[in-house]
């Protein structure tokens, strides 16, 4: 065996490995989700069992967690058309030439990006309260800006800065206006990054426990909580909490498998240039 | 009227001048080279016509107005990028149409307009491509058809021919004079490269960066034989013309300066400097029978065969001579004894403290 084939086969041995161990804690839940309480906790572990649906059956007739999914979508198109609608107009701002204090800006965004999830939630709960947005899919969606923002605009900025600016001098002298130019030149020409953002806002808001469950009650409960709420005071009801975990992650799946060429741009940004 | 008119223009990047004391004027119908090296500022004064360079102090006129702060697209100029700046996302219908779109033309109109200039540059069977599909010349003549649809006073030009093959470019260079000589509108063409400055312009203006410690960019404005010829300074006289012109320091005795054997008669206004620099063309310097009673002796350092010419490289006892022999008769070989005589009539002497030309 040559040297080289060796080492093909190490590193496909290594990634096997890296990938088993990354699935195993779902695979492991798809396992209980398929099994009777009994045979999820058989000791040692069966690994061949009869599978049966009830847990899944029992989820996606649950009224409060088909609710909390629909929730959960309405905030992360809620929350995406308001991070684009803001965040477009200024990226395009900020990727002007001369732009006084764009580098403090920039760094502002990233550290409010930054921040902790819990840091909102105690100062909002009141200020929610007071205009009721609490326990409102919108008022969710208005704190979820809190980081899309940031991402939104750092993200749209480094793919305007990809068109070149002879571009935007062209339309310039052709009489166009700033609005013009953004939406006839820059917008069509940053589409694949337009998704790329929204599928990594979706999965941020999405995946998104902490602020859910601080600011709602039970009008406005995201997926994550719904899940969370299988977990009752006495007991677990295993089954039923995997079998909707499992739901929960499904929607990200397909999408990330089918976007997935536009999550790695997005992700390489700037990576290679 | 002049066209464009610069008076006293200084442009600044920041705290940074580019451009200082610029006062040149273009005439209608006149197609005008700003030619010079890397950071001569001569982008910049293109696009502080097309108003996408700020002038901070001085007057810009276009057409006899004063348009230091008039928005781009009241200028009444077109202008072709170095890198074309087609739009990707657009055909090339839809490049051509976007300026009659912006400015709210119907349809019909727009259609016509397009079709129109699409047929004057050749790019009638292209029109439905997108400007990825497009060949480096096809893209140049969408650049170029664009320019022509806002009908300007004024075409401007940033290097739009270096990015095509050298081939290509002897082509485009033509096509873009033929058309200067069919549009009649005043061009202001911008490139470093002096071949396209000599075939090109009606007057060139040889421009130096200010970091080179002049005081103003514009070195010297004329025809291309003025610039070739009569070179104002050591700055285009170096500059303009392959290969470069030679130069020799010789100190200045009784009125004279000695080249070799060659005794050379100076003006008054030479004769009284310590030092004198002469300057003579390649093609300028003859070879002469070794042992004759004038002249420099040499040996051949270097020879470079065009095949209509060679360009011979001396060295000798005051530096290097570089030497352009038609092929006719016998050329020397290298390392061989030669003797080279300057022509007095094609001398050019420059003041070696002021760098200027003396007469």
């Amino acid at each position: 065996m040559t040297r080289a084939r060796r080492e093909t086969i190490l590193s496909y041995a290594i990634l096997i490995l890296a990938g088993l161990l990354s699935l195993f804690p779902i695979l492991w839940i798809i396992g209980i989700s398929l099994k009777t309480q009994a045979d999820a906790f058989a000791m040692p572990p069966r690994l061949i069992f009869e599978p049966i649906w009830d847990h899944y059956a029992k989820v996606w007739s649950d009224s409060t967690f088909i609710e909390g999914f629909l929730n959960s979508l309405f905030a992360a198109i809620l929350g995406n058309l308001l991070a684009f609608a803001i965040g477009i107009p200024a990226a395009f701002a900020l990727n002007q030439r001369r732009v006084p204090g764009r580098a403090a800006i920039l760094a502002w965004l990233l550290l409010s990006y930054m921040l902790p999830e819990f840091l909102f939630i105690i100062p909002m709960y009141g200020l929610f309260q007071a205009t009721g947005l609490y326990d409102t899919v919108f008022g969710l969606a208005l704190v979820y800006q809190t980081f899309t923002l940031p991402f939104t605009i750092w993200m749209m900025r480094a793919f305007f800065a990809d068109v070149p600016f002879a571009l935007y001098e062209a339309a310039r002298l052709e009489g166009a206006q700033s609005w013009q130019i953004l939406f006839r030149v820059y917008l069509p020409m940053a589409l694949a990054g337009i998704a790329a953002t929204a599928i990594l806002n979706t999965i941020r808001i999405w995946n998104e426990l902490a602020i859910a469950l601080g600011l709602t009650f039970d009008r406005a409960q995201t997926v994550t909580v719904a899940v969370a709420a299988y977990r009752g005071y006495a007991s677990i009801d295993w089954g039923a909490l995997s079998a909707a975990a499992i739901t929960s992650i499904l929607p990200m799946l397909i999408f990330a498998v089918l976007a997935q060429r536009q999550i790695v741009g997005g992700l390489s940004l700037g990576a290679v240039k | 009227m002049a066209a464009v008119e610069f008076q006293n223009v200084g442009i600044s990047f920041g705290t940074v001048p580019v451009v200082r004391g610029l006062s040149l004027s273009i005439q209608e119908g006149e197609f005008v080279v700003l030619v010079g090296p890397s950071g001569c500022g001569k982008s910049t004064i293109l696009r502080s016509i097309a108003g996408l360079a700020a002038i901070s102090s001085g007057e810009m006129r276009i057409g006899g107005k004063r348009m230091n702060d008039a928005d781009p697209a009241a200028r009444d100029i077109a202008m072709v990028f170095q890198s074309y700046a087609l739009f990707p996302n657009m055909t090339v219908a839809g490049n051509l149409g976007f300026g009659l779109r912006i400015r709210g033309e119907t349809r019909a109109e727009i259609d016509r307009k397009v079709a129109e200039v699409a047929a004057v540059v050749g790019l009638s069977d292209h029109l439905h491509k997108r400007p990825g599909a497009l060949s480096g010349g096809q893209r140049q003549r969408v650049a170029l058809a664009r320019a022509i649809l806002r009908r300007p006073r004024v075409f401007l030009f940033d290097e739009p021919l270096s990015n095509l093959d050298a081939e290509f470019r002897t082509a485009m260079r033509a096509e873009i004079v033929r058309f200067h000589r069919t549009q009649g509108a005043s061009m202001v063409y911008v490139t470093h490269d002096q071949t396209e400055a000599m075939t090109m312009g009606d007057r060139i203006a040889v421009l130096s960066p200010l970091a080179a410690g002049h005081t103003a960019n514009l070195m010297q404005y004329g025809t291309p034989d003025e610039v070739y010829h009569r070179p104002a300074n050591l700055f285009v006289a170096r500059f303009i013309g392959t290969p470069r012109m030679n130069f020799v320091v010789l100190p200045v005795e009784g009125g004279s300066a000695s080249y070799g054997a060659q005794r050379l008669p100076l003006p008054a206004a030479a004769a009284h400097l310590a030092n004198v620099v002469i300057g003579q063309r390649p093609e300028h310097l003859r070879l002469v029978p070794l042992g004759a009673a004038s002249g420099l002796p040499g040996t051949v350092d270097h020879v470079e065969n065009l095949g209509h010419e060679m360009i011979l490289t001396l060295s000798t006892a005051i530096g290097p001579m570089v030497l352009r022999e038609t092929r006719s008769g016998s050329a020397p070989s290298l390392g061989q004894a030669v003797q080279v005589t300057l022509d007095p009539a094609q001398v050019h002497l420059f003041d070696p403290v002021s760098e200027q030309r003396v007469d």
